[in-house]
């Protein structure tokens, strides 16, 4: 038992060191909160090893941990929306103002610009965006984790993108 | 940016975003479809590289020690020591040696000394009316050493157990006597438990020797006395 605990740190801290960068930023988008996507990271990995008995291994690891990720950011959305403590604007002085994001002022711009129009689009839609083009979840893994058919997020996806696009236009970033 | 709120309200603003869009799903089937424009097409590899290199914000690694310490502690709970497998099981063996011994002092105890008389066929007046050639039946059931014996008129000893004829024992200790009642005379059972009485004490006389017993501080059970018509 011991040994099979100490194999499950490890596989935890694994985990952690492999995934924890692309989950927490995932989480930061989709809460749109730096302290509430740390509560998000850390629910996605005390989850997981929780549930690595129950890990089918029908889905990647990978999408398996999207997938808790996904709902406990929709949990934290629902306790923002009841706190009322959402200000998009600290949140992206500080996501945007990152001392390792060594850009020249376009590029900040130019960041800065995109942060705003994903936060513009709905949860679910902003959900799916980014665990396709963010996560690199396949239109199936996506379809999986949210619960609908993955053509429809396809159809979704080519959506998004031109309103994306469009978004960024206005904010004169892209021609 | 109209801000689709569900999926349905994603409307396109013009044409132009509308065959875009068509490229893009038709991109997924065939990754060589052509774009509306080359320069679109370029837009479009540019946004999507954005997207997938997202700045992820602060590194700290001191969560994952948290994280470890929740986890070891989810792994080992520290359960009070009654909730123990080991103490579950041994509370529920005392629980039972319980129920039995409890069920064991409960339980009716058989007496001590049973009489039975077994009628011959002459007609009584009454059930408990003996007569000659009835049969007496003594049962005993001493918790110790256990000394049986019936008196004739108080001054004879007629029948005892054990060392006596017409005794049985059982293994358990047990003890049964059987007699026949010969005479118009009382009869007289006595049991002594738990002391060893001189055996010859008494033999002609039932009160010395229920006052050997009482000497001894024995246990003494006297059955009332039987007439015999």
């Amino acid at each position: 038992m011991c040994i099979r605990s100490r194999r499950r740190d490890e596989a935890l801290e694994i985990l952690m060191n492999a995934y924890a960068v692309p989950i927490t930023a995932f989480a930061l988008r989709i809460v749109r909160h730096h302290e509430l996507a740390k509560d998000v990271r850390q629910q996605v990995f005390l989850e997981a090893f929780q549930g690595f008995d129950r890990f089918q291994g029908r889905s990647s690891l990978w999408s398996w941990l999207c997938g808790i990720a996904y709902h406990r950011c929709l949990d934290e959305r629902r306790r923002l929306r009841r706190t009322g403590t959402d200000d998009e604007r600290e949140f992206l002085d500080r996501l945007i103002g990152q001392p390792d994001t060594a850009m020249d002022a376009d590029r900040v711009a130019q960041r800065r610009a995109l942060e705003q129009c994903l936060g513009e689009l709905s949860v679910p839609i902003r959900t799916q965006l980014l665990m396709r083009c963010f996560l690199g979840l396949s239109y199936a893994e996506i379809g999986e984790a949210i619960g609908v058919p993955h053509s429809t997020v396809q159809v979704r996806m080519s959506r998004i993108l031109p309103q994306l696009r469009h978004c960024l236009q206005e904010e004169g970033l892209v021609r | 940016m109209s801000r689709p709120d569900r999926p349905t309200d994603v409307r396109f603003l013009h044409n132009a975003m509308q065959a875009e869009s068509e490229w893009l799903l038709t991109r997924e089937r065939d990754p060589t479809a052509r774009a509306p424009s080359p320069e679109s097409a370029a837009q479009y590899a540019e946004l999507e590289d954005l997207l997938a290199t997202l700045p992820s914000g602060s590194s700290d690694r001191r969560w994952q020690e948290d994280v470890l310490r929740a986890a070891a502690a989810l792994a080992s709970p520290s359960r009070p020591w009654w909730r123990t497998k080991a103490a579950r099981w041994a509370m529920g063996g005392g629980m039972a040696l319980a129920a039995a011994i409890a069920v064991m002092l409960l339980r009716p105890r058989a007496p001590a000394l049973e009489i039975e008389v077994r009628h011959t066929g002459i007609t009584r007046s009454a059930p408990d009316e003996y007569v000659i050639d009835d049969h007496l039946v003594v049962t005993a059931r001493p918790r110790h050493s256990g000394d049986l014996r019936v008196y004739r008129s108080g001054k004879t000893l007629v029948a005892r157990c054990p060392n006596g004829p017409g005794c049985k024992r059982s293994s358990h200790g047990e003890q049964t006597l059987e007699i026949m009642l010969d005479a118009p005379v009382q009869y007289q059972v006595i049991l002594v438990d738990g002391a060893n009485v001189d055996p010859s004490a008494g033999a002609e006389d039932a009160s010395k020797y229920l006052e050997a017993a009482r000497t001894v501080e024995a246990r003494v059970i006297v059955y009332r006395t039987i007439d015999v018509h």
